[in-house]
């Protein structure tokens, strides 16, 4: 198995401050990205990736090469911070939590339906349960492999394959009945 | 090798789970199937065109997500001076073990307190002293969780 960041990971152990900006650099929109599809909340996206980052510090020195890539690693982090964030946030029982907001700033019409549209798009992958979520955010979005997403989530393969399939019939039907002309005919039974 | 769930074997009952699973675009499908599933899809145009619709639509309806997020200047900084204060060996990605000061001088006044009490109160039996000792140093130095399965953390 060829992880890309290994090198970057062993430099930092080392104390390269170099290396550990360019992995930063590298891999923080991703971490970003992630916190945001599951948390639907920048700033509480930019407080996971941060964490992320401050566990690899800590584990870089340790880091066993060939166990796992870091970036993998680093998904699973990414998910279980998510996940405790989502868990307290039931706890609290706050209703506009993670709740997304339409940006004031545009206004044309096209952007308009952009907006709706990609609206539609997260309020339905909110309304996920989360293992079914984090599948899709790892498999579509981040495009990570089956195997990598499979890693992150702790599932066989097999599993993984059963959460996107629940996840996206989930999305299609939700698209369907919240936005049916947004979704140019999904749910119509084309197949 | 073939699994239950027919991966192993290119057909039309796999073609139509990788597509519900993965998507339409063969970048995503899994890629020890890839080059089977694409060459499945090519002889069967007609049926793949038709099974594919569903699976397009949606994939093009996600990429409609698109998240714009702003400079990402400032926290590449943060999490950069983060660095040098946080590197401790021997944690692996478990809970929070910072260079702290606090907690060896908190295990220090705990065995201090420890031996007041003794001092007052008579000197307990041995392994009431061993569990009052390990009460003491496991609530001052928190261990971290080893390895890749760690879990949630936080």
């Amino acid at each position: 198995m060829h992880d890309p960041d290994a090198e970057l990971l062993r430099r930092i152990g080392e104390g390269d401050a170099r290396a550990a900006e360019q992995l930063v650099r590298l891999r923080l929109p991703r971490m970003i990205a992630v916190g945001r599809r599951m948390l639907s909340n920048a700033a509480e996206a930019e407080d996971v990736a941060q964490e992320v980052f401050l566990r690899v510090w800590r584990i870089a020195p340790q880091w066993r090469t060939g166990e796992a890539k870091l970036e993998t690693w680093m998904h699973r982090v990414a998910l279980n911070l998510c996940y405790d964030r989502l868990r307290r946030r039931r706890e609290v029982n706050d209703p506009d939590a993670g709740l997304a907001s339409i940006d004031p700033a545009q206004s044309a019409p096209d952007a308009i339906f952009a907006q709706q549209r990609a609206m539609a798009v997260r309020a339905a992958l909110d309304a996920l349960p989360e293992r079914q979520r984090a599948a899709i955010v790892l498999c579509h979005f981040q495009e990570l492999s089956n195997i990598d997403a499979a890693l992150a989530l702790e599932i066989s393969v097999e599993a993984l394959e059963s959460l996107l399939s629940r996840g996206r019939r989930a999305l299609k039907a939700a698209l369907a009945s919240r936005a049916g002309d947004l979704m140019g005919g999904v749910g119509d039974g084309a197949v | 090798m073939a699994r239950s769930d027919g991966a192993g074997v290119m057909n039309r009952a796999r073609m139509e789970a990788i597509l519900a699973a993965y998507g339409a675009s063969a970048s995503r499908w899994p890629a020890h199937e890839r080059a089977d599933a694409q060459a499945w899809a090519a002889e069967n145009a007609t049926d793949f065109a038709a099974m594919a619709g569903e699976a397009e639509a949606l994939d093009a309806a996600l990429a409609g997500d698109v998240r714009e997020h702003g400079d990402d200047e400032a926290l590449t900084q943060r999490i950069l001076a983060t660095r040098a204060d946080n590197v401790v060996a021997g944690d692996f990605g478990g809970r929070r073990v910072a260079n702290d000061w606090r907690r060896p001088a908190a295990a220090l006044a705990a065995c201090a307190v420890l031996g007041l009490a003794i001092g007052f109160t008579g000197a307990p039996r041995s392994d009431d002293i061993a569990m009052d000792l390990d009460a003491a140093f496991g609530a001052a130095f928190d261990m971290p969780a080893a390895g890749f399965g760690e879990g949630a953390g936080g």
